[in-house]
């Protein structure tokens, strides 16, 4: 265990993660503007996400009747402060905010709190869409989950360590992506359906008049939906240093290597998105824990053999 | 000051629109939604996320009670257009802005209808804003009703006789499809739901998202006036538009509702036929959707035979061929198909069959293709 959290990197986590995701959300308006055949100028798409966070703060908040509004409150506030001590292990450059032991765990934990935050703010809403929306996340989350875990165990494994600045270390010759290609490919699945995002928004999708969300304006939309978006980038940068060699490359800095990685996961992500329609979340349940999961247990074997045949442990 | 004007003005640039159509106003529905993707303003899925209600057509009576209902659930900033005419949606919109960004208008309304979310006594449909625990409304906040879209209010109630405090009922008991005894709630869906037909409402019992009862009807039937139909292939590609929309396709969505827009502007319609085929194409190909729509409660895959449908449907009314297009269903066959489906299935079933208020009596109930 390292000593205190550096200071500059604490301040400086949540602003990255901000800019990293208003450069995500600029990206999936001109990506939506092309995929509608509408292009949206350069311009226009850079400054939307702040007008519509400009739009959220001076919009008036809303109660519903019979509403709770103490869990609804916590729900919406978890997504975010749950992204962000996600991100608290997530080395920016070669060192991270706080450099746990059990730095893969601790990342996996706090992303589990989106399950409470979205069932918390679809049961508090009390209304039935909101309702649907909240349990069709919970029924989604159990079918990204164990997937999920198994992708981080291999590459935990792949490391001998569950501190993610060893998983980095253990990347100088070889990037995890290439020895373990289906753990990355189910990670990268999960980031998507843990943010409810793209392809998994049924959550908050249209058919049922925005979901977990339908009922959320001014600054309880805004907390939610920026929380959203943390939580996609937070999740999409963690794949940088657990399969993608995290700062190692040639030429540029660490933490320059960090920012492009996890900037093309996320342009990676949002080009995918807007051309596949959103996925039913009983297809993907089925999908998730009769394909995807064998497939990642067998994926952590194999590279659990590789490892003991090398001598590990 | 001058800054603090300048970020409202900013803030309100882009207000998204909640459009509550009349029944039987599809072409001007058509034409108000041209406009707002035009200016580039989002269409807002539920109340809570709308700067700016668009009410189209001339509502009856029923529809502007559900009107007023919603306006209660819209947060300040806000602003209602009322549209009748083709002529008057880009003048009607012009002036949104404006009003958004009246701050000394917005906060007085905002104010009022704060005070106006507690009535004095309960009303007689059951529900009364405002039980004790929420007497510290503050000046930005309001009560309303939980879903507007989906609402609680009125016809519910078979059963039990439990009131919570807010003046919503307690859910029923009865049997699932496996003999559980599980809760039923009583909903009604729409008149406003995103992609939803005009004035539709369906008051069906939910069991966790399964429907158990489905019975729909149109809003305010006796008072409606001369129907505005859409040509057939506009009408088909609306049809396909909602659809994909539904199927959370936006890009194809947006496509299909640009091709049906410049149908009906009639200006420049030489490259819809070629478009209206790669976006057959590409529904037809595309594996995924295919996959996600096997499970739908209508049958394996039959949306997406229908949407197919709908689509040739399109294609062969563009060429001017066909005669006959496609052909809504009438409303106790889609209630039949209801019965059993999940939630999502529902939507699209309902979106698919595309029910209108009054089917041509003359034409065979040929649902969109699906059987």
């Amino acid at each position: 265990m390292s000593a205190a959290p550096p200071l500059g990197l604490s301040i400086l986590l949540p602003i990255l993660l901000l800019a990293v995701a208003w450069a995500a959300v600029a990206a999936d308006v001109l990506a939506a503007g092309r995929a509608a055949g509408r292009p949206v100028p350069w311009a226009v798409a850079a400054v939307t996400p702040a007008r519509e966070a400009l739009r959220l703060l001076v919009g008036q908040r809303r109660r519903t009747v019979g509403g709770d509004e103490l869990l609804r409150g916590v729900g919406g506030a978890v997504l975010p402060i749950a992204a962000l001590l996600a991100a608290a292990v997530l080395p920016l450059g070669m060192r991270p905010v706080a450099d746990l032991g059990a730095g893969v765990v601790w990342f996996n934990a706090m992303e589990v709190f989106a399950w409470a935050a979205v069932w918390l703010v679809g049961w508090g809403s009390n209304s039935t869409l909101s309702l649907i929306g909240g349990y069709r996340f919970v029924a989604q989350g159990l079918a990204w989950e164990l997937p999920h875990m198994f992708a981080l165990i291999t590459a935990a494994v792949g490391a001998q360590s569950l501190r993610v600045t060893d998983v980095v270390a253990a990347q100088g010759g070889l990037w995890f992506v290439l020895i373990m290609p289906v753990a990355f490919v189910a990670f990268l699945l999960s980031v998507a359906a843990m943010a409810f995002w793209g392809p998994f928004s049924a959550p908050v999708g249209r058919d049922v008049a925005g979901g977990a969300a339908a009922e959320l304006a001014g600054v309880d939309r805004l907390v939610f939906v920026a929380g959203r978006w943390l939580l996609l980038v937070a999740a999409a940068a963690m794949a940088v240093p657990l399969f993608l060699g995290g700062g190692h490359g040639p030429w540029l800095p660490a933490w320059a290597w960090v920012l492009v990685k996890t900037l093309a996961v996320l342009v990676a992500l949002v080009a995918l998105r807007h051309r596949i329609p959103t996925i039913r979340m009983e297809r993907w349940t089925e999908f998730s824990l009769v394909v995807l999961t064998p497939a990642t247990i067998a994926q952590a074997l194999v590279v659990t053999l590789v490892v003991l045949g090398e001598g590990g442990f | 000051m001058d800054l603090r004007s300048a970020l409202l003005r900013a803030a309100v640039g882009c207000p998204h629109a909640l459009v509550v159509p009349a029944p039987g106003t599809d072409r001007l529905r058509a034409r108000v939604e041209q406009e707002l993707a035009r200016r580039r303003w989002p269409i807002a899925s539920a109340p809570a996320d709308a700067d700016l209600v668009v009410v189209v057509g001339r509502p009856g009576r029923e529809l502007a009670a559900v009107v007023d209902d919603i306006w209660v659930g819209v947060p300040a900033p806000r602003t209602l257009v009322r549209i009748a005419d083709e002529d008057e949606v880009a003048a009607a919109l012009d002036g949104v802005v404006r009003r958004l960004a009246d701050a000394d208008a917005q906060r007085a309304a905002a104010s009022r209808s704060g005070s106006r979310a507690r009535p004095p006594d309960p009303s007689p449909g059951g529900r009364s804003h405002g039980d004790g625990g929420h007497d510290e409304l503050g000046p930005g906040e309001h009560d309303d009703h939980s879903a507007h879209t989906a609402s609680d209010g009125g016809h519910h109630h078979h059963g039990g006789g439990m009131e919570l405090p807010g003046g919503l009922a307690m859910a029923d008991l009865g049997e699932d499809r496996d003999g559980l005894a599980l809760d039923q709630l009583h909903v009604s869906l729409g008149p406003v739901l995103p992609e939803w037909p005009s004035g539709l409402v369906i008051d069906v019992v939910l069991q966790g998202d399964v429907i158990q009862e489905a019975r729909s009807r149109f809003l305010d039937l006796d008072e409606q006036g001369a129907t505005e139909r859409l040509p057939d292939a506009a009408r088909a590609l609306d049809t396909a538009a909602r659809v994909l929309a539904l199927a959370g396709w936006e890009g194809p969505a947006a496509r299909a509702r640009g091709l049906r827009d410049a149908l009906l502007s009639g200006a420049d319609t030489a490259h819809v036929p070629e478009e209206l085929d790669d976006l057959r194409r590409r529904v037809r190909r595309s594996r995924l959707l295919r996959w996600t729509f096997r499970s739908a409660g209508a049958g394996r895959s039959e949306i997406l035979d229908a949407l197919d449908d709908v689509l040739a449907s399109a294609g062969v009314a563009v060429a001017g061929t066909g005669e006959e297009g496609h052909v809504g269903i009438d409303l106790a066959t889609l209630d039949a198909r209801l019965v059993g489906a999940q939630f999502a299935a529902a939507r699209l079933v309902v979106a698919v069959a595309d029910p209108q208020p009054r089917p041509a009596p003359d034409l065979p109930t040929a649902p969109g293709g699906a059987s």
